[in-house]
């Protein structure tokens, strides 16, 4: 019996990196179905119709759209990666990214039942999604020059407008076990890190260092990125913070974790460039900090 | 034809691993450990899954057929879909696909215990679970009672004075909220209806309830006889008779699962090891942790349980 010889803490590690996982899975899933979808059925003609030319529209368009899909932040980079192949510019697609794992019914149903069936929070949460996209996305319209997207992405545009239906969910399929085999690997090993983290690190020591406004806002928005909860569950453990941290840094750490932990960061460095996506990851920091300081 | 073989494996690897992750669930659904990993209420996710790597495998299985190979050789877009990269870091790719699949399958899933709760610090009472609102956190009459013990140990006076700090912010927070009256009478109700028994028994159901109900008022509960059972914790700063029966909370998965528990005390204390299961029967009495007070529990009787199948509890929507 090898598995004897393994000590308790590992296999603790092992069970909480699989459980991460079977948590995300369904989610990455529904991604890489509706990023095939978008692939297949959307094609750019739709995008350039519906998409704002307006680059501040288009980033409050794309900064809204959220509302409506259900989506987790680990399913939702596929999804951007998709959208940006099709012409959806890229400041229209961060904003996307960024907002959609928080504003969606899901996600603030669950904030409003973790925060005693109140509303602020959630409203809170909500407009900080909204407020940082908004400055990110405009910060990428008028600063950032370039893709952004890791090259191998660029250029694939198919022309599918001659398939039958058929031959359209066919193809959806297909490049969605693609789409599958190119974000997971990233999801794994962003698990793998996340239950290191956990199993061996003491993060109830952070949480002791966390002690004026300053500190116990990037001790929060630190934890959001280690812990890679998904955005559905994370407002329960922000509540529980409550009693010994403050409102704004408990909404730092409601805001900034569907925005960027672990594990979608490495998915973002697997699409994005790299500096691209320190770009995005040191705006989205900034504007979270002074976001919630201000509230 | 190197290339088209070489083409045609890739299909085959990958459809393996879809399967193999549909396996995995199924495994998991069927022997029920999938309670081991993620609450009930994400069990149908992993249903949905289950049939979605099925589909998806089945579909790369397809691919995989002489006859669509062709068709995948020169799909007409001019871009090459093979896997870049030498044959080692490709080996690599798959590797990571291959991990999760095994270590799933192979290696038993372990029961979070005191080592995890020591590093993520004890609720003791609710605290973290509100259906409605927890109750005001600064007067003494709430009687609201989350503590991280680590932090209190190390600094007790800039605890309770960051306590009190939080509190008067939060009182600010939950009068001007909405709900905030609904969550009362929500919680007296609880209070209510757990007060009006003599023997409050703890179960895996009732046990978030129970929590929540102490968190908000501890008063109707001095003196009731309560059954409980956990895992017994400790932290350094125990008295020799004192540990805490604890249970793993899990929302979604169990990498979210915090700790939360009930103080007792007992003279045969000395004999349960750390992660122990007990049940324990007694009395409630108040106490206070340096003026927030605590549900201290009497120890009338003592045992030591199997630990449960499902060792974890389940805070319901």
């Amino acid at each position: 019996m090898l598995f004897f010889a393994l000590p308790q803490s590992f296999l603790q590690m092992n069970t909480i990196f699989v459980s991460i996982l079977i948590e995300a899975l369904p989610f990455v899933l529904i991604g890489v179905f509706i990023a095939g979808f978008i692939q297949m059925f959307i094609t750019e003609d739709m995008v350039a119709r519906i998409m704002p030319k307006n680059k501040v529209l288009s980033v409050l368009f794309a900064s809204f759209v959220g509302i409506f899909f259900p989506s987790c932040e680990c399913g939702i980079v596929p999804i951007v990666r998709k959208l940006a192949a099709k012409g959806v510019p890229l400041h229209a697609g961060i904003a996307f990214m960024l907002t959609g794992p928080i504003i969606n019914p899901v996600v603030l149903f669950s904030t409003y039942v973790a925060f005693g069936s109140t509303w602020e929070m959630p409203l809170y949460r909500a407009l900080g999604a909204i407020v940082v996209s908004v400055f990110v996305g405009l910060i990428i319209a008028f600063f950032y020059k370039g893709d952004g997207l890791k090259a191998f992405d660029a250029g694939h545009r198919h022309s599918h407008e001659s398939l039958s239906i058929k031959e359209k969910i066919w193809e959806t399929l297909k490049h969605a076990v693609d789409e599958f085999f190119s974000m997971g690997k990233y999801l794994v090993i962003g698990a793998l890190i996340a239950a290191c983290v956990q199993t061996y690190v003491k993060t109830s020591t952070l949480l002791s260092i966390g002690n004026g406004k300053v500190s116990s806002t990037l001790v929060m928005m630190a934890l959001a990125f280690i812990l890679s909860l998904c955005s559905e569950a994370d407002a329960f453990i922000g509540s529980s913070f409550r009693s010994i941290f403050s409102t704004s840094s408990i909404l730092a750490f409601l805001v900034f974790g569907p925005m960027v932990d672990i594990k979608n960061l490495l998915m973002m460095l697997g699409t994005f460039k790299t500096r691209f996506v320190l770009l995005v990851v040191g705006s989205v920091t900034l504007v979270v900090f002074l976001f919630s300081l201000l509230i | 034809m190197k290339n088209e073989q070489d083409w045609e494996f890739h299909m085959y690897i990958r459809a393996i691993i879809l399967f193999g992750f549909m396996l995995l669930l199924f495994a998991f659904i069927v022997s029920g450990k999938i309670n081991s990993y993620v609450s009930p209420r994400m069990v149908p996710f992993a249903y949905m899954a289950m049939i979605g790597f099925g589909l998806l495998g089945a579909v790369q299985m397809f691919r995989g057929t002489a006859k669509n190979m062709e068709e995948e050789m020169n799909c007409g877009c001019g871009i090459d879909h093979r896997p870049k990269g030498s044959p080692l870091a490709q080996f690599s790719l798959y590797l990571i696909f291959v991990i999760p699949v095994l270590a799933g399958l192979m290696i038993p899933e372990a029961a979070l215990d005191t080592s995890v709760a020591k590093n993520r610090g004890v609720k003791y009472g609710s605290g973290i679970y509100s259906k409605p609102s927890p109750p005001k956190m600064e007067n003494e009459k709430s009687n609201a009672f989350k503590i991280d013990a680590d932090e209190y140990l190390k600094d007790p006076d800039g605890y309770i004075k960051k306590m009190e700090k939080n509190a008067t912010k939060q009182a600010g927070v939950d009068e001007s909220a909405a709900g905030s009256d609904d969550a009362r009478a929500y919680y007296a109700s609880l209070v209510n209806t757990l007060a009006r028994t003599n023997k409050i028994i703890v179960t895996p159901n009732n046990f978030m309830e129970v929590m929540a109900a102490m968190d908000h008022d501890i008063r109707p509960f001095v003196g009731k006889q309560m059954e409980i059972s956990g895992f017994v914790y400790r932290e350094s700063g125990f008295k020799a008779d004192q540990a805490v029966v604890a249970r793993f909370a899990v929302e979604c998965c169990i990498a979210d699962a915090s700790v939360y528990g009930v103080l007792m005390s007992s003279k045969d204390m000395k004999a349960y090891q750390d992660d122990a299961w007990i049940k324990a029967t007694g009395v409630i009495t108040k106490s206070v942790y340096n003026k927030h007070p605590i549900p201290l529990m009497k120890v009338q009787h003592l045992t030591r349980i199997k630990e449960p199948k499902d060792p974890y509890v389940y805070p319901d929507m």
